[in-house]
């Protein structure tokens, strides 16, 4: 039977991005980008956000992929932010549909209709990718917000160095542990809504929150991190390129409290799950792990 | 029946208190401060726990380590006191969560000191030799919570340890 540290190691490379997860996630964004090519004048397309950090989870969802516009299109950036995101919307509705299609607040989701299978598998194919209309502005872009009715500025490179540091200072095990959280805040057993929005939040809160190296404990580690996050989600999280508004603005407060009740939860199961394996109960730890994350978790 | 649970509770706070003062002393030790100090005081903060336990008051017992000339924090070690988790009976002391937890925050100077500090719920009965204190200042720390680290049928003790940010 696999110990816990073997458990959570199979865990985690479950969780990491593979070779044909990349192809087809370029192959999904060559083919937007070929199909918008037609409809706006776009400068360059690239993959960001955590897919392109390697903290997204998997099955592998919502994956932005920014759009920089020509100046032939600034235009847009002297209108409301939801002009431009109702033109990319209609424009991809012509081609996936509008059952596929759907408006967010910095972005258009488009669906691909691919069906996650009864253990989170999804044929190493990608569920749906966030096209993110944006500008230049120097070493930073700006993205629309319709949220606030502001274009708001972000840089994923600052983003990305940040989690690249914190990632080195945990001996390359802080990015492992974000994906297991996400995955934690995906479980369906959370109904609709995920605990924790956006998820990039518990991103920007392990930059703080996993601290003081990696000891070699992921069941530790998890414990306190749940229960710190649990702690903390009702302190303001600042944007950690220092550029838009804060992460935290995504939760109301009834929304923090709930996140901070099943957070605590997720900090208590895990207690429970030590516990019965410093009674010699490997079994019961592994499913009580199992129950915790959910189907990606090993229990052989 | 009420005989029962009456005595199960008592049991539980003997627990708890018992290992609330167990394992500051194992971050006492492990943080390379003198136990010295916390050793002469054991009785006065065992019957003060037990109390404060005992009628529900205790909310947070806290391991102040400061600067003994100036006076300002240098880390703290919290146990949030945990009262109705449901549970399946079963009860722990972690020490090697603790230790674990010991190893991040890492060793105090060689002249530090310590306090402790017990925080209860307003209207709690007095206890002889103890009286209201004001805590250092944790402005400028942040706090990392482990989680569960002692737990007694219900009745537990969650540990934390603050950080100059």
């Amino acid at each position: 039977m696999l110990t816990t540290d073997e458990a959570f190691r199979k865990f985690k490379s479950r969780l990491e991005l593979n070779d044909k997860e990349q192809a087809n996630a370029s192959a999904r964004q060559n083919e937007v980008r070929d199909y918008l090519d037609t409809k706006f004048a776009i400068d360059n397309s690239f993959l960001t956000g955590s897919y392109k950090r390697h903290t997204k989870t998997k099955p592998l969802k919502d994956i932005d992929i920014f759009f920089v516009l020509k100046e032939s299109e600034r235009h847009y950036r002297n209108k409301a932010p939801s002009v431009v995101i109702k033109d990319f919307y209609d424009a991809l509705v012509e081609k996936y549909g509008k059952d596929a299609v759907r408006k967010q607040s910095r972005s258009v989701n488009v669906d691909f209709g691919v069906v996650v299978d009864a253990d989170d598998n999804t044929d190493y194919r990608v569920l749906s990718v966030d096209v993110v209309p944006a500008f230049a502005a120097g070493d930073d872009y700006e993205i629309p917000d319709t949220d606030t009715g502001k274009w708001i500025k972000t840089n994923p490179k600052i983003h990305a160095d940040k989690a690249t540091a914190a990632h080195q200072a945990f001996s390359n095990e802080w990015k492992g542990l974000v994906r297991m959280v996400k995955y934690w805040n995906n479980n369906p057993k959370h109904g609709a809504d995920k605990p924790v929005k956006p998820s990039f939040l518990i991103e920007v809160m392990a930059l703080e929150c996993l601290h003081g190296g990696w000891q070699g404990r992921f069941d530790y580690e998890l414990q306190a991190l749940f229960a710190t996050l649990a702690d903390r989600i009702f302190d303001t999280w600042p944007d950690p390129a220092g550029l838009g508004p804060p992460i935290s603005d995504g939760m109301d407060n009834a929304r923090k409290q709930r996140a901070c009740d099943l957070l605590m939860a997720a900090s208590r199961e895990a207690s429970v799950a030590i516990n019965h394996a410093r009674q010699g109960r490997n079994g019961e730890a592994l499913a009580a792990w199992r129950a915790l994350f959910g189907k990606k978790f090993p229990l052989s | 029946m009420t005989n029962v649970a009456v005595n199960t509770y008592t049991h539980s706070v003997t627990y708890l208190a018992d290992n609330i003062l167990k394992s500051f002393k194992d971050i006492i030790r492990l943080s390379g401060l003198d136990p010295a100090k916390f050793a002469n005081d054991w009785e006065s903060n065992m019957r003060a726990i037990k109390t404060w336990l005992g009628t529900g008051d205790l909310e947070h017992v806290f391991l102040e380590v400061f600067d003994p000339r100036t006076n300002v924090l240098i880390v703290r070690w919290d146990i949030d006191i945990v009262y109705g988790w449901s549970g399946d009976g079963s009860f722990w002391t972690d020490t090697e969560q603790l230790k674990y937890a010991i190893r991040k925050a890492g060793v105090a100077p060689a002249d530090a000191t310590y306090d402790i500090l017990l925080k209860n719920k307003p209207g709690r009965p007095d206890v002889p030799g103890w009286g209201p204190v004001a805590g250092r200042s944790t402005d400028g720390f942040v706090r990392h919570s482990l989680g569960s680290t002692i737990e007694h049928y219900g009745l537990g003790g969650s540990a934390a340890y603050w950080r100059k940010s």
